[in-house]
């Protein structure tokens, strides 16, 4: 494999949390969860950012960092009723439902952790029906759950402005975009865990600023804009075309127009 | 991976071309605002704003205005607006030389907003600047205040005679040109009845004079001079009056001569003879550019080839 295609690997979509690159607002988002998950009062906490802004990564990191801390229950599909939800909560502590009546399932649920330290992640939130948001929010005004929900900023936002929640103690907490810096040092660490270091020479600022332009400082889009130039250096490679071998603002904005992030 | 790569260079070079065109585009737009901007600053420096069409332009105006407190004396320091509705009935005789450029200079020092309405004619030899856009007999005034202000204390008013054909104010006639510059055949002024500027006060000093500067003043008049202080104590004509001032001009009276001579003007501000009598006495005294001074005064009131041939000889 060459090293251009083995850095296009580096840069392939994936889900691993070993992999997950400690930006700026992201520790500043978990630092704010951690202190919230240390008061006494619990109430809804919504993490909110744009789609590939690294919220599942995150949700992802926090499941396996805080996991021998507290119990982390991680629920990737919102697709689900507040039975489903009870009964998944309840098996997760490790009893058995009692009955299919939702009243006594929430008493159940209640009662297993009340007291006890645990966050109920919940992604893609912004997909849950009303009915189970109201559900949700139900089960956090027992002040005996902590939830955290992961959403998009623009649903987020018009689902958060809705009098239930408006009326009802929550936290936001944002993620923001990648900085330039950010781009450079996550390029960097990616290269080097390939031992291919030496062309983040090749990536001037100027070329690293018009990859954070083009991708919108997007963690997701920045990953596939380097994807798609690493395959395109290597199809070059290949086949001799002597004008696009190095990374150039030639080169990346046919890498942008490649993964559709550039629109002619 | 890649299986479009032609398609994605000449997409690539597409959105490069794109891009330059639209950077030109931006810095010719750039460069025509700068040029614009800069064309309008420097419009806007060389000429008022004409929102403050009443505000006084001129250094000598400017100052008048800032000594007068009367907001309604500042409005009277402006011109009325041409009005190409209405004829041209009168104009102002500004000032006259022998020099194109030195009209032209003076044409030059007034506000740019009334330059149109100035024109300069070549009258019995001298180049003369006149303001030809009085369409009304009672604009007159506030224009010969404005004129006066102007730094033109012999500002005279004329009927307007489109016969006269004047010089274009931007090109300097050629020698030869000049002198046949007025085209048409001689042109009489019709001078319009104002009250005139009184002459210039005489100094009392009596001198000696040279033989050379005596001039011949003719005298058909045989009484004494006092028979006709006399007759003028009695009965003050104007004709009695010059006939003192030739009196004592023939003496060589010159001081009394001039003070007669004044005494006659004062009468009848038309009478050439009166002008030119108090304009020799004064040069029989010595005072030579007083002397052509008054001719000069006179010579803006009215045409006088008496008074333009004195001047020539006192040059």
């Amino acid at each position: 494999m060459s090293k251009w295609l083995e850095a296009a690997d580096r840069f392939e979509e994936r889900q691993e949390s070993n992999d997950y690159f400690e930006m700026q607002s992201a520790l500043e988002a978990i630092a704010k969860i951690e202190k919230l998950l240390q008061s006494s009062f619990r109430q809804l906490i919504f993490l909110t950012g744009e789609p590939g802004s690294g919220k599942t990564f995150l949700l992802k990191l926090l499941c396996t960092r805080w996991s021998d801390r507290r119990h982390i229950i991680f629920l990737e599909t919102p697709f689900m009723t507040p039975a489903n939800l009870l009964h998944q909560l309840i098996r997760q502590k490790g009893s058995i439902p009692e009955t299919q009546e939702i009243e006594q399932l929430r008493l159940q649920a209640t009662e297993l952790y009340k007291g006890t330290d645990h966050l109920i992640l919940i992604d893609e939130a912004q997909l849950l029906s009303t009915e189970m948001r109201e559900f949700i929010r139900m089960l956090s005004d027992t002040k005996e759950f902590w939830f955290l929900l992961a959403m998009h900023r623009s649903e987020g936002e018009a689902i958060l402005r809705s009098p239930h929640f408006r009326s009802r103690p929550h936290r936001i907490i944002e993620l923001f975009e990648l900085t330039p810096v950010e781009c450079k040092n996550y390029l960097h660490r990616e290269l080097m865990k390939i031992d291919y270091s030496e062309i983040m020479d090749e990536f001037s600022p100027k070329l690293i600023a018009e990859a954070h332009r083009i991708s919108g400082g997007n963690f997701r889009n920045f990953k596939k804009l380097f994807y798609h130039l690493f395959h395109l250096l290597h199809y070059t490679h290949i086949h001799k075309k002597t004008k696009y071998l190095r990374p150039s603002s030639c080169t990346v904005t046919m890498a942008g127009m490649s993964a559709e992030l550039i629109n002619d | 991976m890649i299986d479009n790569f032609d398609q994605l260079v000449e997409r690539c070079n597409a959105k490069r071309r794109k891009y330059m065109i639209r950077i030109s585009l931006w810095i010719s737009g750039a460069v025509l605002i700068a040029v614009a901007i800069t064309a309008m600053l420097i419009q806007w420096q060389s000429e008022p704003n004409l929102s403050k069409v009443s505000e006084p332009i001129s250094p000598m105006i400017y100052t008048e205005t800032t000594k007068s407190e009367d907001s309604n004396a500042r409005q009277t320091l402006s011109l009325p607006p041409q009005d190409f509705s209405k004829n041209r009935a009168y104009v102002v005789q500004l000032t006259s030389s022998k020099s194109f450029d030195d009209v032209n200079a003076t044409r030059r020092r007034l506000p740019e907003r009334y330059r149109s309405s100035l024109a300069i004619y070549y009258i019995n030899g001298f180049y003369t600047l006149r303001y030809i856009d009085i369409y009304e007999r009672e604009s007159i005034p506030q224009i010969v205040a404005y004129f006066h202000a102007a730094g033109f204390p012999s500002a005279t008013v004329y009927e307007y005679n489109p016969d006269r054909i004047a010089i274009s104010s931007a090109v300097k006639p050629s020698s030869a040109s000049a002198k046949t510059k007025p085209v048409s055949a001689p042109v009489q002024d019709v001078p319009v009845t104002i009250t005139l500027p009184p002459l210039p006060a005489q100094s009392a000093v009596a001198k000696t004079i040279p033989a050379s500067r005596l001039l011949s003043v003719h005298s058909s008049i045989k009484n004494t001079t006092q028979d006709f202080i006399n007759l003028y104590n009695t009965n003050p004509k104007y004709e009695t009056a010059l006939a003192v001032a030739r009196s004592f001009y023939t003496k060589e009276n010159f001081v009394n001569a001039a003070f007669w001579a004044k005494k006659a003007n004062q009468i009848n501000r038309e009478g050439e003879e009166a002008w030119l009598l108090y304009a020799k006495s004064t040069y029989a005294q010595g005072h030579t550019a007083d002397a052509i001074a008054i001719l000069e005064l006179y010579l803006n009131y009215k045409d006088s080839k008496a008074a333009t041939e004195l001047i020539k000889t006192w040059r």
